[in-house]
This record gives structure tokens, C-alpha cells and sequence, in this order.
């Protein structure tokens, strides 16, 4: 099929991808791409990988039929594949395993890092202590102010915690100082990234490692419903989650894919992080995608209610999905993200990451609109992370 | 002067802490007798930069300062500057400019030397060679000693005039001794061809730029003269050139 193909050619996806780096970080790349290709076909491998999502993650998550979501909507059914009860507690672990265990067969001491929300961290910093490998996460001095019990998980789990304190301070300063920090060892360190971003190979990499995600749905939603869904989606911040349940759906025309970016408090540059929606092709930390910047080229200030959709990046499979038309990519507002997350807190007893509730609050008005389609979301995290914050900044309207 | 020393480059970058500023350290630069300035265009995420190169980066763009203006500056100076100017910047700078109109607004400003050291030259948006050719403009090809050896022979193959290279595998910053690994690059490349070869990255003093002589041709000085600037100013930055171009 087209898009495989496309990503044939040396982390291409279309005109988007690539390894747009300074000399000294081309050969580390191409000896991760090298050391992961033979892995990915080496069953012993794939077989410890699996064995980890087995009993380790808790894999495969279930798919939940959100009955009283949907009655509450009055439309469609809604289902959600359930990430956020994956230990850890969204899905960055299925790529963090991954991540950990290359980096081990390749005989790395140690795992870095960006982290925006801590969840990435979280993860990576769980993966690094099950492989045992030192692993050090950087982090914006904002998100860390932010994220608070994310910063004291990763450091119970024996990470450190390395504040960013330049430029914008978050996510894609952290980028540029994990960057700097892989450049003066990267013999021993491995820079293990958080989303399908960064140059090649990580955008194929990590949606290697999570499409089991999308494998895992399909059949199970064709076992429970004898059919595959109308409409599949999710949120999207680097594209992780949406990717690896997209991946097992692509082939599948008549199934209609959306991926749900942050319209944050408006489209005024720097109160949103809609990348694929507002932003143009660019260069930036390495790889060619979608982005939002300014007319001289330098990347414009983002933010969303989720620090886990802030970034003014988006992984360049995303782009290209976006270009040719198979995935279409639309946006949810802080408000509606907030809205959804009560609503489905409320009705089913899920409390989803701010994150996973942007997609949630997209299916609700699909559903509406479209009372005879089923709807798959990817509940690509829980919301513990996130309540003290919504109490504090929302909860007036809620309680 | 003697014939046969390591030419010396001065590496700024546009708008730290302001245009006025590097207006006065280019004409500065060269009084002291640095032989030529390689001017880097700020951009946020400048990944082969150390920290300080960085932070001057986000200085210069939190003035706002624009490309544009580092273009009317350069119309005005470059072309009446002695030494030659090597402009640097990351691809994005450059794609977002795009490429034909950013190497029309070099031609105008005499610029001939063009370094972006995120750009390999394989990649799929790579600055195509007859454009560069159209508007004079040598690309300056970066290399790594730990780049792979067919990577290096491709490069090398397109006979570059000038080359320049990292010698450690890290980034910009003050290291205290050039390390071996780098002096046996230099001396590899200097075997393949003949290359102006312009070594930098760490150095900061006169004597580790004299170690360099027989291996590279021209000596590039960045973090360093950062922190000259920083600490104690201008001046400091003019005299440790007056010192190593005077010996
Ligand atoms: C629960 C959850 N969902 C989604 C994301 C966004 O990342 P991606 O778009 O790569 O899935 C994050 C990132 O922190 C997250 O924690």
C-alpha cells in the first residue's frame, strides 16, 4: 500500500520525515535504524517484547462499550480502546519498552529523554528501571511546576530529573536540551524520543512499538461487533497514540480516520497547538513535517490545557496522511477537551488524561451528527495526572 | 604577519546582543585581523550549538531581530568588508525563506559562503547545486570525524573548495585539548584532496590554534569569543584576536 511504500525510501513519508541532522548525529541514527531493523526481525526479540505487554503492561487492553456515554449524546455508539489501563497508565509505555530494550541489546547505559506532561518520562523512566538502565528526563521548569506527582514518580523510580530552564521552558526547549546532552556521549547514552517525531528512524519506530494498539483493536472490535467501526480517533500531540491505532485501520477505506489536535483558547499564534491545521512544512529537531512558525522560519510559542499535545511539531506520517487525504485532522478547544472529560468521568467512571479527552470531546459531536456510525476513540491515557488541575482552574463550573 | 599561519575566523552571531553590536564587532573583528567572519542567522533550535551559542541565539531573536535586517546590514557592510563573510543557519531558516530568494539576497550582500550544518546532502530537500551555482554561491559542506566513511568520500567527491569540521564529536563549547581523534580527521581529509579546510569547535587560545598548523587552514573561534564578549566585552574579543593574528 502507498503509505508503506512511501516510508520505504529512508524515513520518508511522502516529503515529510528524513534525517535533517548535523554530521556527528548522522551515524548515531543510522546505527539505531540499523541495530532496530535487524532486531524487529529477530523473533527472541519481539517474542521479550511481547512478553512485557503481556503480563508487564497488561496487554491487550480492552475495548469498552461507553453505553451511557452514548446514551447521554443521543447518537452513535461509542467505543474506547482502553490505553489508560496499561501500567503507567497511558499508552507511552508500549514504545518505552521498545525504546528500553534496544537500547540494551545495544548496550547503552543510560536512557534520555524530553518530557512535556512527565507522562513519556513516567514511562521511559518505569521501562529503564524493569531493563536496568540509568535514565536521566528533561524536563521544562514550567511542566515540572505543572506536573508535579509525574516528577516525583519518575524520581521514586530512580530517574533524574533535569530541569529546563532556557528559552520557552517546556516541551521543545526540552527537546533541544536532551539533544545537547545525547551530543556529548552518544556512545552511551540513547536518546529515547517521546512521540513519532524526531529524524529517522524514531516516527517508524515508534509506531512500530504501538501499533499493537491498532492490531489489537481491529479484531477485537470485529469480534464484538462483527464489524470494523465507522469512524476511528484519537488526539494528537506528537501522534503517537493516533498513529499506532490508525496503523491497524489505514488499509481499511470505508473506515474514516480523525486525528484531534488543541485549538487550546483560540487560533491566535501561541494560545493553540493545531499544527496540521495552522502550521506549514518545516525543518525542525531533525526531521520535516508540519509546523507552526513564523514567517522567518523560527517556531512559534504553542500551548494547550494538555501539556501533552504542546508541542509545534507533529510526526511527519501525520503530514503525509494529512496530505494525501486519509486521515483527516481537526480540533477540539480547552473548553470542549475540559467538557468531555467531566462528561465521561460522570458517565462511565473514567477519568481520562486532558490529553485523550480532546478525542473524546470530538466524538461526542461526531456521534451526534452521525446517530447510525459506531465510534472507536483511542483512550490513550487516565487522568489522575490531571485532576488537581482541573479542580483548581475548572472545577467552579463542575461542582 | 607569517604567510603560513592559521588563518583566523571569528564566528558571531547576527543580532547578540544586538545588530549595532555585531555591526561594530564585524568591523572590529577584521581591524584586529581576523581573515573572515562566519556570521551565523539565529534560529531557536540550533542543534549542533553548545549552550551559549544558544542562548545568543535566543537572545538575538528575542529582540525580534529579523532576517531581512541581517540582509540590509550585510548590503551595507559585507560588501566593502575586507575579509569574506561564511553566513551560517539551520535549513529552516533557509526553506522558509526559500532557497532561490535566499541565495539571491546572499549574491546582493556578496556572500559566497554558505554553511547548514542540517542539511547532509542526501536528503530529500537538499540547496540543489546548479542554484547554488547561478548565484555564486559555495556551499560549505560540515563534516564529523565519526561520519561514516562513504558519507565522507561522497562529500568529498563533489570537490568542495572549503570543508569544515568538527573535531570532537560533541558540540560547540570549550574543550581543553584538541583531542587525537580530531588531528587524525584532519589529517585523513587533508590526505583525500585539496581542501581549504576550516576546523573549529572548542578552541580558545593561540596555542591550540598553532597545533592546528599543517592540518587545517583555517581556525574558527566561536564559544570562546561568546564568553570574551559576555565576561568582559568587546574589547576582550578584539585582543585575543590581535594577539593570535599578531604573532
Ligand atoms: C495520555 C496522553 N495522550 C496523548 C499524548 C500525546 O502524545 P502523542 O500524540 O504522541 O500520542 C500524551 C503525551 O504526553 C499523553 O500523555
Amino acid at each position: 500500500m502507498e503509505t508503506r511504500q512511501a516510508n520505504a525510501v529512508k524515513g520518508y513519508f511522502g516529503e515529510y520525515g528524513g534525517a535533517y541532522l548535523p554530521p556527528e548525529l548522522i551515524p548515531v541514527m543510522e546505527e539505531i535504524a540499523d541495530e532496530y531493523e535487524t532486531l524487529r526481525r529477530t523473533p527472541t526479540f519481539m517474542e521479550e517484547l511481547q512478553e512485557y505487554y503481556t503480563h508487564y503492561v497488561g496487554r491487550p487492553s480492552p475495548i469498552y462499550y461507553a453505553g451511557n456515554l452514548t446514551e447521554q449524546i443521543g447518537g452513535g455508539p461509542v467505543y474506547l480502546k482502553r490505553e489508560d489501563l496499561n501500567h503507567t497508565g497511558a499508552h507511552k509505555i508500549n514504545h518505552c519498552l521498545g525504546e528500553a530494550l534496544l537500547a540494551k541489546h545495544m548496550g547503552k547505559m543510560k536512557l534520555i529523554a524530553e518530557t512535556g506532561a512527565g507522562q513519556h518520562g513516567v514511562a521511559l523512566a518505569t521501562a529503564a528501571a524493569l531493563v536496568g538502565i540509568e535514565c536521566d528526563i528533561y524536563m521544562g521548569q514550567i511542566d515540572i511546576e505543572k506536573e508535579h506527582p509525574n516528577v516525583s514518580r519518575m524520581k521514586i523510580l530512580g530517574a533524574r530529573v533535569i530541569p529546563v530552564t532556557t528559552n520557552t521552558k517546556s516541551l521543545k526547549d526540552a527537546v533541544d536540551a536532551a539533544f545537547e546532552a545525547y551530543l556529548q556521549d552518544p556512545v552511551n547514552q540513547f536518546y529515547a524520543i517521546g512521540s513519532v517525531v524526531g529524524p529517522h528512524p524514531f516516527p517508524t519506530m515508534v509506531r512500530d512499538f504501538q501499533s499493537i494498539v491498532g492490531r489489537e483493536a481491529r479484531s477485537q472490535f470485529i469480534q464484538m461487533t462483527g464489524r470494523l467501526p465507522d469512524h476511528v480517533l484519537a488526539c494528537v500531540g506528537g501522534g503517537s497514540n493516533a498513529i499506532g491505532l490508525f496503523s491497524g485501520f489505514l488499509e481499511d477505506n470505508e473506515v474514516s480516520l480523525h486525528g484531534v489536535e488543541p485549538s487550546g483558547k483560540g487560533f491566535k499564534d501561541g494560545e493553540h497547538a493545531a499544527t496540521l491545521t495552522k502550521g506549514t512544512p518545516g525543518i525542525l529537531h531533525g526531521f520535516r513535517s508540519y509546523l507552526l512558525q513564523d514567517k522567518s522560519g523560527q517556531p512559534l510559542p504553542v500551548y494547550s490545557v494538555a501539556s501533552g499535545l504542546d508541542y509545534p511539531g507533529v510526526g511527519p506520517e501525520h503530514s503525509y496522511l494529512k496530505d494525501i487525504g486519509r486521515v483527516k485532522y481537526t480540533t477540539i478547544s480547552d473548553e470542549e477537551a475540559i467538557k468531555a472529560f467531566f462528561a465521561l468521568s460522570r458517565t462511565e467512571g473514567i477519568i481520562p488524561a486532558i490529553e485523550s479527552a480532546h478525542a473524546v470531546a470530538f466524538a461526542m459531536k461526531l456521534a451526534k451528527e452521525n446517530t447510525e456510525k459506531t465510534l472507536l476513540i483511542n483512550l490513550s491515557g487516565r487522568g489522575d495526572k490531571d485532576v488537581d488541575f482541573v479542580l483548581r482552574h475548572y472545577g467552579k463550573g463542575y461542582l | 604577519m607569517s604567510e603560513k599561519r592559521i588563518q583566523f575566523m571569528a564566528h558571531l552571531v547576527a543580532g547578540y546582543p544586538d545588530l549595532l553590536t555585531t555591526e561594530i564587532m564585524m568591523k572590529g573583528i577584521e581591524n584586529a585581523g581576523a581573515d573572515s567572519i562566519e556570521l551565523q542567522i539565529p534560529f531557536s533550535d540550533p542543534l549542533a550549538d553548545g549552550p551559549l551559542i544558544s542562548s545568543a541565539n535566543h537572545q538575538a531573536l528575542r529582540n525580534a531581530i529579523t532576517l531581512k535586517e541581517i540582509f540590509r546590514l550585510l548590503d551595507r557592510i559585507a560588501p566593502s568588508l575586507p575579509i569574506p563573510v561564511f553566513l551560517m543557519t539551520y535549513s529552516n531558516i533557509v526553506f522558509q525563506c526559500g532557497s532561490s530568494r535566499f541565495c539571491s539576497y546572499c549574491k546582493k550582500a556578496g556572500i559566497k559562503h554558505l554553511i547548514v550544518p542540517d542539511l547532509p546532502f542526501d536528503s530529500k530537500h537538499a540547496l540543489p547545486l546548479d542554484l547554488l551555482q547561478s548565484f555564486h554561491i559555495d556551499l560549505v559542506p560540515v563534516l564529523s570525524p565519526s561520519m561514516s566513511r562513504q558519507r565522507l568520500d561522497a562529500i568529498l567527491s563533489s570537490h568542495p573548495r572549503y570543508v569544515y569540521t568538527t573535531l570532537k564529536t560533541g558540540i560547540t563549547g570549550p574543550e581543553e585539548e584538541i583531542q587525537n581523534q580530531g588531528f587524525r580527521f584532519l589529517k585523513e581529509i587533508r590526505e583525500k584532496g585539496d581542501f581549504r579546510i576550516i576546523a573549529g569547535f572548542g578552541l580558545q587560545s593561540p596555542s591550540q590554534i598553532h597545533f592546528l598548523k599543517g592540518y587545517a587552514d583555517i581556525a574558527v573561534v566561536g564559544s570562546h569569543l561568546l564568553r570574551l564578549y559576555n565576561e568582559s566585552g568587546s574589547d576582550a574579543v578584539f585582543d585575543f584576536i590581535r594577539t593570535y593574528a599578531d604573532v
